[in-house]
């Protein structure tokens, strides 16, 4: 059965502590976020004190811009952060210096991007940061790929391109101004499409920014969406519904 | 974003012919110079997001000759905004002060278009000739200018509707020709050459001779590759697919679709030559488009065709043209009916019956 949970930003922001007591008992996967690179420090700190009993998988976001840090610095933290976890989601962009990230290359996992970036969007743009740090692995961000391509055959070309270093899928929609918003039931159609090449020993991470109340609800579309068993069966009424 | 070829085909059928084909390569070059220059004044502009300003005809086909215009329109894949028109009032303007000339009095390039009626309104009542030049020239025949994202995003959608929305009945999955995009293909191909006829007589033969011209050769050309296109995605050509899941197998299809579409039609046809070609029909083709490239470039030449009317039909650099022509369609009879025995029977199949 497929791990899933929540990214820690999604449900609170920059608020941790309260993004993980949101989703204890429906969720068995989490992802802490420090998207913001404000929010590291105190994330790091926490780290070892975090309670996170009950999931069976953790990892951690990066920030997906570097303000104040510069490349040496962001990842001297990272290396804190990589006892804690399984995987450190990466934004390609943020990597420049490939030789400064040589040191965590296999604590880090290279997440495709949506269409504001100008790179990282597709199997081609991807696989230059494979090619400069070999041991890296890959997140499918499946909204992403969507919004980049709503046919999703770039999504395929990534998932066959980059099958043997997939761990970790986030999963979510994105709208036209580029905001992850709750799955629809047409997004949930076509990730159904594709969702064969996505073993269920994958992890998945909803990025959907969505209310307490509607946690589990969102963490049943995104099973439906994965084709995961065990969801509950009057889920494609309630897709219907949506 | 993904759609630069490495390969440069023709250069590699030239090397091995040992041919020059000079027209061809310069107004490649000349293509490429212009595209970054419009890619510049562009920039300036800043277009919105979910939009692309996207070129056609000789821009995307990387055939620049000194009487080229720019075909262009501002590809809207998002939600509707009142300043839209102010953006492409922007890239006419832009353009109009560059000097580029402007495209023709059809209204179907110069303004803006929404990807909703491309993806949509593919046959049926709505689809209006407009619509069709579009589509097709969308996928066989375009580059984008700004926001490739967008551009890419409406040429995928449009092949997901021929290919994922009109599966096949045959199982297993395998790879195949994709009839509904082939059969629009082989529409708008006719299309053309009808409404070759209509404009010669709604405009009493003006401008017939260079439009006979370019219907037998750069209009050909792109139906060419449109055959093409469909025919490498049978599985003789195409292979295997990597799954057995159907909604798998058509996004393979529809990415190897997309690959093909992407390259211009000289490249994709100077591929297909040389892996299938024997030399001399390689060269019977290409050497013929050169030479009418040539004429093209050759501004004197190019008006006098301009000029010609219907009773001037014999005239002798028309009729070397015709002659040009004639070259480029015994090459490609011999391309398609006598090189390989797959693409043979394909062409029998699908294109006769």
């Amino acid at each position: 059965m497929r791990r899933i949970g929540f990214s820690t930003g999604a449900l609170a922001k920059g608020d941790f502590q309260r993004g993980i007591e949101l989703q204890a008992g429906h969720a068995d996967a989490v992802e802490l976020s420090a998207l913001r690179e404000g929010e590291l420090d105190a994330l790091i700190e926490a780290l070892p004190q975090l309670n996170l009993e009950g999931f069976q998988y953790v990892s951690f976001h990066a920030p997906s811009r570097r303000v104040e840090l510069s490349e040496p610095e962001l990842v001297d933290r990272l290396k804190r952060v990589a006892d804690f976890v399984s995987a450190i989601i990466v934004h390609p962009d943020v990597i420049e210096n490939f030789a400064v990230w040589k040191s965590i290359e296999q604590q880090i996992v290279i997440e495709n991007m949506d269409q504001r970036k100008p790179g990282g969007r597709t199997a081609r743009e991807i696989q230059r940061y494979f090619d400069e740090l070999p041991e890296a692995r890959f997140c499918f961000d499946i909204a992403h790929a969507r919004q980049v391509d709503p046919t999703l055959s770039i999504g395929v070309e990534m998932l066959r391109a980059f099958s043997d270093r997939l761990v970790e899928v986030h999963i979510s929609e994105v709208d036209a101004s580029s905001q992850h918003v709750a799955i629809s039931s047409a997004a949930m159609s076509s990730y159904r499409e594709i969702a064969s090449l996505i073993p269920e020993s994958i992890p998945a991470i909803v990025e959907s920014i969505v209310g307490s109340d509607a946690i589990h609800d969102e963490i049943q579309m995104a099973k439906a969406s994965l084709n995961d068993t065990r969801v509950d069966s009057q889920l494609t009424e309630f897709a219907a519904c949506r | 974003m993904d759609v630069e070829t490495d390969n440069d085909a023709v250069a590699q059928l030239a090397d091995r012919l040992s041919a020059e084909w000079p027209a061809m390569f310069s107004a490649r070059d000349r293509c490429r110079e212009e595209r970054a220059r419009i890619r510049q004044l562009i920039e300036h502009l800043k277009p919105p997001s979910n939009t692309s300003v996207v070129a056609f005809g000789s821009l995307a086909r990387e055939e620049w000759t000194s009487g080229s215009d720019v075909d262009w329109t501002l590809m809207i894949d998002g939600p509707a905004d009142m300043r839209h028109f102010e953006v492409a009032k922007s890239v006419e303007d832009a353009l109009k002060e560059a000097e580029y000339t402007e495209p023709g009095p059809s209204g179907t390039f110069g303004t803006m278009s929404s990807s909703h009626v491309l993806v949509h309104h593919i046959g049926g009542g709505e689809d209006t000739n407009q619509n069709i030049t579009r589509r097709i020239l969308l996928v066989l025949e375009s580059i984008s200018l700004s926001d490739e994202v967008t551009h890419e995003r409406v040429i995928r959608a449009i092949l997901e509707r021929y290919i994922v929305g009109d599966p096949p009945a045959t199982t297993p999955p395998k790879f195949h020709v994709p009839l509904f995009l082939f059969n629009d293909i082989v529409r708008y191909w006719r299309t053309l050459t009808v409404d070759y006829a209509t404009k010669k007589w709604q405009r009493s033969d003006a401008g017939w001779a260079l439009r006979n011209t370019k219907l037998r050769m750069s209009r050909k050309l792109l139906f060419a590759k449109g055959i093409l296109i469909c025919f490498l995605c049978d599985q003789e050509f195409a292979g295997s697919p990597s799954s057995t899941d159907p909604h798998i197998v058509s996004r393979e299809l529809l990415g190897k679709c997309f690959e093909f579409a992407r390259r211009p039609a000289i490249e994709l046809l100077a591929e297909v030559l040389l892996e299938y070609a024997a030399d001399e029909t390689a060269r019977k083709i290409i050497e013929a488009y050169d030479r009418f490239l040539a004429m093209l470039h050759d501004a004197r030449q190019r008006e006098h065709l301009e000029q010609l009317g219907f009773g001037q039909r014999d005239d002798p650099l028309f009729e070397e043209q015709r002659q040009i022509s004639r070259d480029f369609r015994d090459g490609l009879e011999q391309l398609f009916f006598e090189s390989h025995v797959r693409l043979t029977q394909l062409t029998k199949r699908y294109g006769v019956f």
